[in-house]
C-alpha cells in the first residue's frame, strides 16, 4: 500500500518545516508549496489525498484557492487560520473546505483532523449503512438511533440533524451547512431554531445534555460530532 | 399719561421729537393761559409758562427745556402782552428778563436731573444685560453652545442679525448666527473672510476691524491670538430700532471671548488628559511586553539552545522536561498575545461584535475544553440549569470572556482546589458565575480588578498574566449588553466569584413532533 500523500501550502517555511517531520512520522508523504500558484500546480501534478492550506497566502485569497480547487477536485482541504478571523474561516468552510484549525495549534490536533478528513473521504466512495462511535449507533436504512444500547426516538428534523453530523463525524459542520441539510435553506434567521434543535437533540442523546460529549459546539462556526480518535 | 409719554419718548431716540414735544407743550400752555385769562388774570401767565418749561425739562430733557423757555418768552410776548400779536418791546422788560432767567435755570436743572436719571437707568439696564450675558456664557464650556449663546445675546442687544465666526481647522468658519437672513449672512461672511487674513497677518492685535455701513465687527481676542469674529447689525443712532451702542456690544464680544477661551482651554486640557492616558497605556503595554513576554521567551530560548548544544548528552527525562517547558511557555506567550490583541481591539474601538442567539452553556463548554490543559489538579464542576436560555451574544467574544475568567480562576487558586462554573437565571436574565477557592480579592479592590494592568498587591507572587484579563472581560461583556462584577470572599474568607448577567432571549421552543409545526417552526 502506498503512503497517503499530503500537500501543505503555507508561505511560512518554518511551519511547513515543523509539520513535515511529524506528518512523515505518521506515514504520510509530504509535498509542500509556499504560494497558491505553485500549490495549485502541485495539486494537479501529484494528486494528493489531502491538502493543508494556509488562508493567508501572499498571492491569492484562501477562499479563491478553495473555489479553484473545488472546480475540479474533491480533495479534502483543512485550512489553517487565525482565531479571530472567524468570517474568513466560515467562508472557507462554506466554499468547500472540510475542516479548519486555529493557529497556533498542537500537532496532535492537526493530525486528528487530517485522519478524520481522510477517513471520511474513503467512506464516501462506499457509504456506510451505519454509524458507530462514542456510545452512539445509527442505522441509516432503518433510521434507528441507539445511545448506549438504548433506542431513542427522534423527530424527523432531529434525525436529519444527527445524520448530517454523523455522516461528517469528527468534522465541523457550519450553521449554514446544517441549515441547508436539515431545512434545505441557509437562512440565518433560522440559526436560533438550529440552536434550539441542537439542545433538544442533546437532551435525547447526551448523558449530560448541558455538558455534551457527543455534539460539540464550535463557537461562532458550527457543530462537530465527536468521534473516538485512536490517536 | 406721563408713563405713556415717557415710554414713547424713552424708546424714541430722536431729539427732534423731544424738541417738537416741548414746543407743543408751550403751545398748550399758551392756549390754556389765553382761555383762562378772564378767570385767572394776567398775573398768573408767567407761572403757567414756567410750569410748561419745567414739565418739558422733566419729560424731554435739558435741551428741550431751553427751547421751551425761549418759546415761552416768545409766546408770552406775542400772545398775551399788550399789544397782542406783536413782538413789541414790552413795558415790563424786567418781568420778561427775570422770567427767562428763571425758566432757563429751573428748566436746565430739572432737565439735567432727568437726563442723569435716564442715563443711570440706561447704564443699569446695560449692566444687567451684560451681567445676564456673562452668566449665560459661563453656563457652558462647549464651544458650539457658547457660540450659539453669544450670537443670540448679541442679536438681542443689537436688535438685529448677529454672527459668530470661529477659527478652526478650515481657517475661519461661521459657527452660529441669530436673527439673520441669507443676504445678511453672505455680506457678513464676505466681511469676515476679507478681514480675517489681514488680522492674522498683522502681528499686533491692534488691527482695526473694517468699518461697514451695515455691520459692527468685533475681534474675539484670546491670550494666544484671535479666536474669531463677532459681527452684528449696525443701525443708525437715529433709527428707532437701534439697539445697544458699540461700546456695550464690544463688552459683549469680550465676554464671549473669555467664555470661548475658557472652553478652548478646557478642551485642550481634556485632550491632554486623554493623551496622557494613552501614553500611560502605551508605557504599561511596553513594560508588560518586555516583562511578560521576555520571561517565557527566555525559557524557550534557553531550553531550545540547551537541546541544540547538549541534546545528545541529556537523558530522555531531561530532554522531555526541556521540551515540555518550551511547549508550556509557548502556550503562555500565545495567551499574552491574544490578550494584547484583544485589549488593543477594544481600546481602538475596532471590535466587531456579531450578536446572535447563543447558548452560554455551549460556549462555556467550549471554553472549558480550551483551558483543560492548564487545570493541573484542580477540579472543574459545571452547574448548568437544565433549561436552555439563549442570549444575544457574540459566541467568540463570550468564549474569550469564559477563557479569561477560567484562566484567572486557575492562576489565582491553589492546585487541587475546585472551580465551579454555574449558569442559571430566568427566561429574562441569564446569570453566570465562576467561583474559585483562591485567596480572594480585598473588598476595596473589587472594582479596581477590572482596571487595566491590575495584578493585585501581590503581583510578585502571581507573575503569570498581563493584568489585562478582567479588563478585557469587562470590555467584551459590556459590548454584548452584559454586566460583570466580582464578589469576594465567597466562603470562609476565601475565594472569588465573578458574576455575569445577560438579558435573556425568550427561547423559541421548537417542536416538530407535529409535521405541520415542523414545517412552520424554522420560519418563525
Amino acid at each position: 500500500m502506498t503512503a497517503l500523500r499530503v500537500l501543505v501550502i503555507d508561505d511560512e517555511i518554518d511551519i511547513t518545516g515543523a509539520l513535515q517531520p511529524s506528518l512523515e512520522a505518521e506515514g504520510y508523504q509530504v509535498v509542500s508549496a509556499a504560494n497558491a500558484e505553485s500549490g495549485l500546480d502541485l495539486l494537479q501534478a501529484t494528486n494528493p489525498d489531502a491538502m493543508i492550506l494556509d488562508l493567508g497566502l501572499p498571492d491569492l485569497d484562501g477562499k479563491e484557492v478553495i473555489q479553484r480547487v473545488r472546480e475540479w477536485s474533491d480533495v479534502p482541504i483543512i485550512v489553517l487560520s487565525a482565531r479571530h478571523m472567524e468570517e474568513e474561516k466560515i467562508a472557507a468552510l462554506d466554499f468547500g473546505a472540510n475542516d479548519y484549525i486555529n493557529k497556533p495549534f498542537a500537532i496532535g490536533e492537526l493530525l486528528a483532523r487530517l485522519r478524520v478528513a481522510l477517513r471520511l473521504r474513503q467512506s464516501r466512495d462506499k457509504p456506510a449503512a451505519n454509524f458507530q462511535g462514542a456510545g452512539l449507533a445509527i442505522d441509516f436504512p432503518s433510521r434507528s438511533v441507539t445511545v448506549r444500547g438504548q433506542e431513542v426516538k427522534l423527530t424527523p428534523k432531529e434525525y436529519d440533524l444527527l445524520r448530517a453530523l454523523a455522516q461528517h463525524a469528527g468534522q465541523v459542520m457550519t450553521h449554514n451547512q446544517l441549515l441547508a441539510f436539515v431545512w434545505g435553506s441557509a437562512d440565518l434567521r433560522d440559526s436560533q431554531t438550529l440552536r434550539v434543535m441542537v439542545a433538544q437533540l442533546r437532551q435525547k442523546i447526551e448523558a449530560s445534555p448541558r455538558n455534551p460529549k457527543l455534539i460539540l459546539t464550535e463557537p461562532g462556526v458550527g457543530y462537530r460530532l465527536k468521534v473516538d480518535d485512536e490517536g | 399719561m406721563l408713563q405713556i409719554l415717557r415710554h414713547i419718548t424713552g424708546n424714541v431716540r430722536r431729539p427732534i421729537l423731544d424738541y417738537a414735544a416741548a414746543i407743543v407743550m408751550v403751545a398748550l400752555a399758551a392756549l390754556f393761559a389765553w382761555g383762562l385769562e378772564r378767570t385767572l388774570g394776567s398775573e398768573s401767565f408767567p407761572m403757567v409758562f414756567l410750569a410748561s418749561v419745567l414739565l418739558s425739562a422733566v419729560l424731554f430733557g435739558r435741551n428741550a427745556a431751553l427751547i421751551a423757555a425761549f418759546m415761552a418768552i416768545f409766546a408770552y410776548n406775542f400772545l398775551l402782552v399788550q399789544p397782542r400779536f406783536t413782538i413789541a418791546p414790552a413795558d415790563n422788560l424786567v418781568t420778561l428778563g427775570v422770567f427767562l432767567a428763571v425758566a432757563v435755570v429751573t428748566g436746565g436743572l430739572a432737565g439735567r436731573v432727568r437726563d442723569q436719571a435716564r442715563a443711570v437707568a440706561w447704564r443699569a439696564r446695560v449692566t444687567q444685560n451684560l451681567f445676564d450675558a456673562s452668566r449665560e456664557l459661563s453656563r457652558s464650556s462647549d464651544q458650539e453652545i457658547l457660540a450659539e449663546s453669544l450670537a443670540a445675546l448679541t442679536a438681542q442687544a443689537a436688535n438685529g442679525a448677529a454672527f459668530v465666526y470661529l477659527r478652526d481647522e478650515q481657517g475661519l468658519s461661521l459657527h452660529s448666527a441669530a436673527r439673520n437672513d441669507e443676504s445678511q449672512t453672505a455680506d457678513a461672511s464676505q466681511l469676515a473672510d476679507g478681514f480675517w487674513p489681514r488680522l492674522l497677518a498683522s502681528s499686533s492685535a491692534k488691527e482695526e476691524p473694517p468699518s461697514s455701513e451695515r455691520f459692527f465687527v468685533f475681534v474675539l481676542h484670546a491670550v494666544r491670538g484671535p479666536l474669531g469674529l463677532l459681527i452684528c447689525r449696525k443701525r443708525s443712532r437715529f433709527d428707532p430700532r437701534a439697539g445697544a451702542d458699540q461700546q456695550t456690544l464690544s463688552v459683549l464680544a469680550d465676554l464671549g471671548s473669555i467664555a470661548l477661551e475658557r472652553a478652548h482651554l478646557m478642551r485642550e486640557m481634556t485632550e491632554a488628559k486623554i493623551l496622557a492616558e494613552t501614553e500611560r497605556l502605551r508605557t504599561a503595554l511596553l513594560s508588560s511586553i518586555s516583562h511578560d513576554f521576555r520571561t517565557p521567551l527566555a525559557t524557550i530560548l534557553a531550553s531550545a539552545t540547551s537541546l541544540l548544544r547538549h541534546g545528545e548528552q541529556f537523558d530522555q527525562a531531561t530532554s522531555q522536561r526541556l521540551i515540555l517547558g518550551i511547549k508550556d511557555q509557548a502556550d503562555r506567550l500565545n495567551r499574552y498575545v491574544r490578550n494584547l490583541l484583544d485589549i488593543i481591539r477594544i481600546e481602538s474601538g475596532g471590535l466587531a461584535v456579531r450578536l446572535e442567539p447563543t447558548d452560554p452553556a455551549d460556549v462555556a463548554n467550549a471554553a472549558i475544553e480550551r483551558v483543560k490543559p492548564q487545570l493541573g489538579h484542580r477540579s472543574l464542576d459545571c452547574d448548568f440549569a437544565p433549561e436552555v436560555t439563549l442570549i444575544q451574544a457574540d459566541p467568540l467574544l463570550l468564549e474569550q470572556v469564559f477563557v479569561n475568567l477560567l484562566e484567572n480562576a486557575i492562576n489565582y487558586s491553589p492546585d487541587g482546589s475546585a472551580i465551579i462554573v454555574a449558569i442559571g437565571g430566568s427566561a429574562d436574565q441569564v446569570e453566570i458565575s465562576i467561583t474559585d477557592a483562591g485567596r480572594g480579592i480585598p473588598p476595596a479592590h473589587l472594582d479596581a480588578v477590572f482596571g487595566k494592568f491590575y495584578r493585585g498587591d501581590n503581583a510578585g507572587q502571581h507573575p503569570r498574566g498581563t493584568g489585562l484579563g478582567l479588563s478585557i472581560c469587562r470590555g467584551l461583556t459590556e459590548a454584548m449588553q452584559g454586566r460583570i462584577w466580582a464578589e469576594s470572599p465567597v466562603s470562609d474568607g476565601m475565594g472569588t466569584r465573578l458574576r455575569l448577567v445577560f438579558p435573556g432571549l425568550r427561547s423559541a421552543a421548537v417542536n416538530d413532533e407535529d409535521p405541520e409545526i415542523a414545517r412552520e417552526a424554522p420560519r418563525a
